[in-house]
This record gives C-alpha cells, sequence and structure tokens, in this order.
C-alpha cells in the first residue's frame, strides 16, 4: 500500500473490511472498485419486513481527494430508483450525514446502514 | 484481493472504543487495531485524545478541525472539541515522533497542572491593596452599626476601636501618618449615622483606585479634609 495518498490509504482499508465482512443485505462490487478506488458500487437489499422487503437497489459512492473530510456523493444509480419522501426519482438522496452531518468518522458502511435504516422506516411509499 | 471470508473474527476498523473492547477479548489477531484513530483508521500517529475519550492522529484532527473552522466538534461524538484541550498519548514503536521506551503499556496521560496567575500588582502595592480592603470592610461594619440604630456611645466606642485598628494597620504598611486615619474613619460613621446611603459604594471606588498616584495624593487631600471636618464636628459636639 506504499505510495498511496492517505484518501486512498483509507478507502482500500474500507474496502477490505467490506469484502471480509459486509453487512447484511450488502455487497460491495470489488471489481469495479479495485479498478477505480474513487467510484464505488454497492448492491442492496430492502430490509425484510419493510416496504422495500425484495427490492434491489445499486448505490454509487463518488470519493473527492479530501475524503474522509469531504463527505462522498452517494446516490442510487441503475433501473430500481426507491421511492422514498428523501429519494429524488434521479437517485439523489436527502440525508443530512450526506453534507453538512458529515464526519469523517462516518465510513461506506455507517452510511450504507443509515440509507437502509432510512428506506426502513418508511411507513408508505 | 481475496472476496470470501476467511472466518476470522475481526470487526471493521470502524468502530468506536466500545467494539475495540470486545474485539481484544474476541482474541482478534490485529491488537494494533484498538489504538486505530477515527479518521484514517490507521493506528493513531502522534495520537490524542479528545475530552469525550476518542482517539486520532494529531494531523487527522488538526485537519478536520481546519476543515470547519465554525463547527468543532468530535467526528464520533459530535462532542465541542478544543485544540488546546486535549490528551496527548506517546507509546513506542506505533508510530509518530515520542518513542517512550520504558513500558509496553502506554503510560497514562498526565494530570492537569495550571500555574498559579501572577498577579500585575507589585508585592508593596499589594500590601496596600489588602489593606484597602480591610479598611473597607472595617468602614461597612460602621454603616450597619449606624443602620441598625444610633447612640452616640456606640458610635464613639466603634470609632475608637476602628480607629486603633487601622492606626495599627497604617503603621504595618509603612504609613505613619496616623492622623489620616481617624479622620478618614470618624467621618465614616458620622455619615453613616446621617443615613447617606450613597457613602459605601463611593468608599468602594475609593479603596480599588488606591493604585494611581494621583488618586493618592487626592485621596490625602481628602483625609486632611476630613480632619478638619471631624475637628469642628468635634468642637460642635463637646462645646455646644
Amino acid at each position: 500500500m506504499a505510495g498511496l495518498s492517505p484518501s486512498e490509504r483509507r478507502l482500500q482499508k474500507e474496502l477490505m473490511s467490506l469484502m471480509k465482512e459486509p453487512p447484511p443485505g450488502m455487497e460491495v462490487d470489488s471489481d469495479k472498485a479495485e479498478q477505480n478506488l474513487n467510484l464505488w458500487t454497492i448492491h442492496m437489499k430492502g430490509a425484510e419486513g419493510t416496504l422495500y422487503d425484495g427490492e434491489e437497489f445499486q448505490l454509487q459512492f463518488k470519493f473527492g481527494p479530501k475524503y474522509p473530510f469531504d463527505s462522498p456523493e452517494v446516490t442510487f444509480v441503475g433501473n430500481n430508483i426507491p421511492v422514498h419522501p428523501h429519494v429524488y426519482s434521479n437517485g439523489h438522496i436527502c440525508l443530512s450525514i450526506l453534507t453538512d452531518d458529515w464526519s469523517p468518522a462516518l465510513s461506506v458502511q455507517s452510511v450504507c446502514l443509515s440509507i437502509v435504516s432510512m428506506l426502513s422506516s418508511c411507513k408508505e411509499k | 484481493m481475496a472476496t470470501t471470508s476467511s472466518g476470522s473474527k475481526q470487526t471493521p476498523p470502524n468502530r468506536d472504543e466500545g467494539s475495540g473492547d470486545q474485539k481484544k477479548t474476541d482474541g482478534g489477531n490485529d491488537k494494533s487495531q484498538i489504538y486505530d484513530c477515527n479518521i484514517c483508521f490507521d493506528t493513531a500517529k502522534d495520537a490524542v485524545i479528545s475530552m469525550c475519550g476518542h482517539l486520532f492522529c494529531w494531523p487527522c484532527l488538526h485537519q478536520w478541525l481546519e476543515t470547519c473552522p465554525n463547527r468543532q466538534t468530535c467526528p464520533v461524538c459530535k462532542a465541542a472539541i478544543d485544540k488546546e484541550v486535549l490528551k496527548f498519548f506517546y507509546w513506542p514503536g506505533r508510530g509518530g515522533s515520542e518513542i517512550d521506551p520504558r513500558d509496553e503499556v502506554p503510560p497514562r496521560p498526565q494530570g492537569q497542572r495550571t500555574e498559579r496567575e501572577n498577579s500585575s500588582i507589585p508585592p508593596e502595592q499589594r500590601g496596600m491593596f489588602d489593606d484597602a480592603i480591610t479598611r473597607r470592610s472595617e468602614s461597612n461594619s460602621m454603616w450597619s452599626l449606624g443602620e441598625s440604630g444610633f447612640s452616640i456611645g456606640e458610635f464613639l466606642l466603634g470609632l475608637f476601636s476602628s480607629t486603633s485598628s487601622l492606626g495599627d494597620q497604617r503603621l504595618r504598611s509603612g504609613n505613619g501618618f496616623r492622623g489620616a486615619d481617624y479622620g478618614y474613619t470618624s467621618p465614616g460613621g458620622l455619615f453613616s449615622a446621617g443615613g447617606a446611603q450613597g457613602r459605601p459604594g463611593e468608599a468602594h471606588a475609593h479603596g480599588g483606585a488606591r493604585f494611581d498616584a494621583n488618586v493618592e495624593i487626592e485621596d490625602m487631600f481628602f483625609k486632611l479634609f476630613l480632619i478638619f471636618a471631624a475637628l469642628c464636628l468635634f468642637y460642635i459636639l463637646f462645646v455646644f
């Protein structure tokens, strides 16, 4: 891992961790992420017992050179964008931790969990 | 890059202290992970601990605080964080420039210790300041005497005791001008007897401003005037 920038070092660590121990219902497209460490795709399943049970979504993470001091750009991509009051039809997610409340202690995993949680708390579409 | 899970019980690096302890008991294969910085997820280099108890590399935390100058918060728990109030941590061979060869266990951070604040007043003037305070409290006791009900006998008794003790103090602080002290205190008693409520505040201000040389001269003139006034009053009291 020599010669990597601090941002790349951290992304590499996060990627290894996600591949080794993926959170339930999530899978990182490791081939794609290894090709370009700054653009990840994560396949996500709607949590059981929620309105999104059985649905599959794709999340795209874009990391800037200042990551983790700057938040990643996270959007839903692909042909299935979840119908949710905080998700626009173009895939944009309205979530405070992705903008003002971002903290460098947050990670791809914690952002994914927050998004699943946000979807799960929805009572009606 | 293996994609299959090897079955090792290694928790992801993003966790707080609680899960770090858990890993330790799990017998995790990378013990140094509990010393990971919460920002770069690497072993903390030039480690610092916030007052809320979270560990960071100093360069990482510094960069974060620079990124958001108007929102200085802990990245983990969002508690307010102060660059000046951090615990610095040193341990051997785990990155950082400070290598402590004593122990494998990181030493406990040192307790906070601050020097006593140095007063800008020179010692000889400080003596006078104390004197001024004592005198103020003495004269305050005179006010209360006056307010609680006044009789000539009580007044004279109080006057005598307070002036004699003040005389001692003045001698101690190197000012042998006893007459001035009589003058200063006795009108105080008289004024209070007369019920002038504004006086204690004035005496207060006077005590506080004594460090100024001009004020001191003024004060002396004031005292002389008071001696004169007191003598007049005594004359009136005893002659008529």
